[in-house]
């Protein structure tokens, strides 16, 4: 019996020791790395003219800048300032190990052709170390459009790597006490190309996108009492909703030609579907206390509105098919304007807190993984998700008026996003 | 280099030391089991020994004239009464004989035989000194076998030590040896933390990236060669992400070549296991 039980001990110190041995050769441990470089370092040497280029200079010079600003305002790259110039437009005629060494991941040449008024340009994008070419595209139109050109490229370079598409095309609403009365006004995805919409001088606020851009809705005070604007942008043809004394913050529903707002119909505001002719269709948010600010996830599933219910301000999310409603914000006393990302993952809100003024957050729908992403700048409000959900616009009052800001949907590059209009601009809307 | 990688650094030398540890801890239960076993063995043959021991302790007292009283207090069996006895009537001269220990220890075998003798004995006295004698050399005989048998067992006893001791030189020397890879191995450790940092300066994510998904991760093994060439890259984990996976790709390859080895260190080559993740922005 001992010499079995001897034996057994002896196998099992001989099949451990071997197991060392083979854990000690075998496993890798593995060694955690994280990103050192938080933006992908890109190159853009200057354009190449195949033909004509005393006509093309200027042309190429205010492209490569407008290429640089396009892909900056996104967040994902930087630029490689080192004056290295192309040798050729395709991958047989560049020495990547010029660009390698220089620490650049990326690297785009771009060639222009002119022929009489019509301009052709050629994108590449090459990955500098497989030396692989990871997007070609080929633009010909007037030449005055290279701007036009150059935005396409710049979007297919985004959903090609990131899958990230309509940034460069969208567009924001935003309001603006600039022409005196607040107003809504309309620019492009920088901040550019400023056009104002409503031009009553009295109070234009709560605007929104419909989902095919095509429409937008706001709250106007211009017939004495908040009523809810529908508008074509291009028809200029419209719809006025006006239920009671009440109709304010309009939010469009995805899929549906209609939109849900808040209207005082009983004893207390409350969240009704409605339709642009004023056909009350379905009570979304009602019960004790006020229901506002109601903003649908991207397939209308769930709805994120701000209730009174708990006695404070806070953020609730309905699933619209089942009814139910789960409070997700639960510190700080004042949360608002919530903004759902296209993804559906996240939501970020305004809160307020007693030491820091009022602050950008970003949660979970479930109530989990709060952010705060604004910090010590002013009050900051009105948060509002880009389409390809990688950037996030607020209002914040840190330079003293109240302006519109631009930063990653982690609190990354805060920015001035609007800077042609003077007053006070706030309560962006971030076309879908 | 980032705490967190310290930390597993630290990780890696508290796994080593209880490698260490437990291999010792199994060693030292090894050969405390042999030593146990055997140990047992000895126990039984020193209680057989004790017997004969007692005896000689009897002859010691002989030798300093014990009383037979004295011997009578040591062993108190009826049977040694009965010899005791039987020598008395014997003589003193005889006493002496008899009273070497172990002849008297023996003769419990044959106790019959003296009882018959003690009967005889004023009849003839020469008769038991006679047999007493044949006994006593008979005896010594037996005593000197099983001192040879006893120094047999010794010098078996002995070798298996040596034995046992061989063995734990070897593993020593195993130990010794395992040290010395230790310090070796420190130095490939060390070695791949330095390459780990050259991969990451090298890697590029946007934050975008990075902090869109939760538990994004990556892991790549690749070998090194002495020259500091990476050859092999191969993805143990994707992510799933495909910029993700490209860049972590990027970032090894555009690190290639890497630093040449240490010194000392001479293997073929060095295999490297990465884990990516953008844990540094949480």
């Amino acid at each position: 019996m001992k010499k079995i039980m001897l034996f057994f001990l002896i196998f099992v110190c001989v099949m451990l020791q071997i197991s060392f041995v083979f854990a000690g050769e075998d496993s890798i441990k593995f060694i955690d790395v994280n990103p050192f470089i938080h933006k992908i370092p890109v190159s853009i040497p200057p354009f190449i003219a195949v033909s004509d280029r005393k006509n093309l200079e200027t042309v190429m010079q205010d492209g490569n800048r407008y290429l640089k600003k396009l892909l900056q305002f996104t967040s994902y790259f930087k630029f490689d300032e080192s004056n290295s110039v192309l040798g050729g437009l395709v991958a047989t005629r560049i020495d990547f190990e010029k660009w390698k060494k220089a620490g650049d991941d990326m690297l785009i040449s771009v060639g222009c052709y002119l022929s009489g008024d019509s301009l052709e340009m050629e994108f590449r994008l090459f990955d500098v170390v497989k030396k692989e070419l990871l997007v070609g595209k080929r633009f010909k139109g007037k030449k005055n459009k290279s701007k036009v050109m150059i935005r396409k490229f710049a979007s297919a370079v985004m959903s090609s790597l990131f899958d990230n598409k309509g940034l460069f095309e969208s567009r924001l609403l935003f309001v603006s006490d600039h022409g005196g009365g607040k107003d809504i006004y309309l620019c492009n995805f920088d901040g550019t190309g400023i056009h104002q919409v409503t031009a009553d001088k009295n109070i234009a606020i709560s605007p929104s996108w419909s989902y095919d851009n095509k429409w937008i809705a706001f709250t106007s005070y211009k017939r004495h009492k908040p009523e809810i604007f529908i508008r074509s942008l291009d028809l200029g043809k419209g719809y006025i909703i006006s239920k009671g004394n009440l109709n304010i913050t309009p939010e469009w529903i995805p899929g549906k030609f209609c939109i849900a707002g808040v209207f005082n119909l009983r004893k207390d505001p409350d969240i009704y579907m409605v339709s642009v002719n004023g056909e009350i269709l379905k009570k979304l948010a009602g019960g004790f206390g006020i229901d506002v600010s109601p903003s649908f996830s991207r397939d209308g599933s769930r709805m994120a509105f701000v209730s009174k219910r708990g006695g404070s301000p806070q953020i609730y999310i309905k699933n619209i098919k089942d009814n139910s409603i789960q409070r997700i914000t639960y510190e700080g006393a004042y949360n608002t304007s919530p903004s759902w990302s296209p993804t559906g993952r996240w939501i970020s809100y305004a809160g307020m807190t007693k030491d820091d003024g009022i602050n950008i957050y970003l949660i979970r729908p479930d109530g989990t993984s709060r952010k705060q992403l604004t910090v010590n700048s002013g009050d900051n409000e009105d948060p509002v998700f880009s389409p390809d959900g990688s950037l996030i616009a607020f209002s914040s009052s840190r330079n003293g008026k109240k302006k519109i800001f631009v930063m990653t949907k982690f609190g990354d590059d805060q920015r001035l996003l609007i800077r042609d209009l003077t007053g006070n601009q706030s309560e962006p809307a971030w076309s879908h | 280099m980032n705490s967190k990688n310290i930390k597993k650094k630290k990780i890696l030398c508290e796994n080593r030391f209880s490698y260490f540890m437990i291999l010792s801890i199994l060693f030292h239960a090894l050969v405390l089991f042999f030593i146990f076993f055997n140990f047992n063995h000895k126990k039984i043959k020193k209680y057989e020994k004790k017997n004969y021991v007692n005896v000689s302790l009897v002859t010691h007292s002989e030798k300093k004239n014990t009383s037979v009283k004295q011997l009578e207090n040591i062993k108190k069996t009826d049977k040694y009464i009965q010899i005791k006895k039987a020598v008395d009537l014997s003589g003193k001269k005889e006493k002496v004989k008899i009273k070497k220990p172990k002849t008297a220890f023996k003769k419990r075998k044959r106790l019959k035989t003296f009882h018959v003798t003690r009967k005889k004995t004023p009849k003839v006295k020469t008769a038991p000194e006679a047999d007493i004698k044949n006994i006593i050399s008979k005896y010594k005989k037996e005593i000197e076998k099983t001192k040879i048998k006893q120094a047999d067992v010794i010098s078996k006893e002995i070798l298996e030590y040596k034995n046992e001791i061989h063995k734990s030189d070897k593993s020593k020397s195993v130990f010794s040896n395992l040290a010395e890879g230790a310090k070796l191995d420190e130095k490939i450790n060390k070695y791949r933390f330095q390459i780990a940092y050259e991969v990451e300066k090298n890697w590029a994510l946007p934050t975008g990236i990075s902090s869109s998904e939760n538990g994004i991760e990556a892991s790549i093994i690749f070998k090194v060669m002495s020259d500091g060439k990476i050859k092999d890259i191969w993805f143990d984990k994707k992510s799933g992400n495909r910029y993700f996976d490209d860049s972590v790709l990027r970032a090894v390859e555009k690190s290639d070549p890497v630093s040449p080895y240490p010194k000392d260190v001479k293997e073929k080559y060095i295999p490297i296991g990465l884990h990516f993740t953008p844990k540094g922005l949480d």
